[in-house]
């Protein structure tokens, strides 16, 4: 610890007074805060992304409906899985598959897609509804599956947007290759 | 090394300038990177699952702004203080998302310098990288004096000494 006479010579030392550098600390934070939020919404008004800014979240829905995507919420992926009317294709690499997937879901990485269409159209014309998924942050390989098998002719693939990580956090049932049942 | 070392050497101007700097650097980064792609970005905050709905798009065009003016706050010493305390906080409630998201062992991407789908899942490295920006943002906030700053909390005394 400093003597008091030390802390006279420097005035600038924070330790002089903590608790005015506390009250300072928190003034300019809560100043930068304000700056940051009004540069944002100033951007956001000159530049806009399309992005609402509350509300509903699904902001790759317009995106994807551009591309003839149709995507399926959870709650009816799910019904269609309790029904046993849903193939579900899974877009991940294998590696991420292995280690766990929707129950019964095929593993088909896009470039795959060709390989698969007999199937798939088989399962469509029983009345099947696919539904392709991918997981973690703007994955866009369920989007990818269900377009490359578009192109070759599969008409109804719905995608499931971050499936994975979705159907985990609502507790739905899970499959794994390891040996290993969760 | 004793205690009053150690601290010498925390207080020493060219640590706190290098970790300003750093950390600044980073946020600065993060900042731009998000701003770029809001979309992305707002998916990635909605796959932690933690935030309403509502406020998912609100956070994903805002944040990246606050991170950009606290990282310039940082580099030039604009109110060098407060920026630490932003950034600690941030930091902290990342550190927490991401624990609690490893916890649930949730496959998702981290969002924090990429909004780019490629990117790996979180893991705990990205736990302990976020809990070292934290400590360079407390050790800005214990011991910065206002070197090289344009602004801060020490200036007054600053400038009739220096």
């Amino acid at each position: 610890m400093e003597k008091k006479g030390t802390k006279k010579d420097r005035p600038s030392m924070p330790a002089a007074s903590p608790t005015k550098h506390t009250t300072v600390g928190f003034r300019q934070a809560m100043l930068l805060l304000l700056v940051g939020i009004a540069i944002g919404m100033a951007y956001h008004l000159v530049t806009p992304s399309g992005l609402p800014w509350f509300g509903n979240p699904e902001s790759s829905s317009s995106l994807n409906a551009e591309k003839g995507i149709e995507e399926i919420s959870l709650d009816d992926a799910w019904s269609l899985y309790r029904q046993k009317e849903a193939v579900f294709l899974d877009a991940r690499g294998p590696d991420t598959f292995w280690k766990g997937h929707i129950p019964g879901a095929l593993n088909i990485p896009p470039p795959d897609a060709e390989n698969w269409v007999d199937d798939i159209r088989a399962f469509e014309n029983d009345g099947k509804t696919i539904i392709s998924y991918c997981d973690g942050v703007a994955c866009p390989l369920g989007e990818e599956l269900a377009l490359n098998l578009r192109e070759k002719g599969v008409q109804s693939v719905k995608v499931l947007i971050n499936g994975w990580s979705r159907w985990r956090a609502a507790g739905h049932p899970e499959e794994r290759l390891d040996n290993e049942s969760s | 090394m004793n205690r009053r070392n150690v601290t010498k050497l925390l207080g020493h101007p060219a640590m706190i300038l290098i970790s300003r700097l750093l950390l600044g650097g980073i946020f600065l980064y993060a900042g731009i990177i998000k701003v770029a792609d809001p979309s992305g970005f707002a998916l990635a905050i909605r796959n932690y699952q933690l935030v309403p709905d509502g406020m998912v798009n609100v956070i994903a065009m805002l944040l990246p702004w606050i991170e950009i003016v606290i990282g310039a706050g940082l580099i030039l010493g604009a109110g060098t203080h407060g920026a630490a305390l932003v950034s600690a906080f941030l930091l902290g409630a990342f550190a927490l998302a991401l624990a609690i998201n490893l916890a649930r062992g949730l496959d998702i991407s981290c969002g924090c310098f990429s909004t780019a789908p490629s990117t790996g899942s979180i893991n705990w490295l990205y736990l302990i990288r976020d809990l070292s920006l934290l400590a360079m943002a407390l050790h800005i906030y214990r011991f910065d004096r206002g070197m090289l700053a344009i602004t801060g909390p020490a200036s007054r005394g600053k400038t009739a000494t220096d």
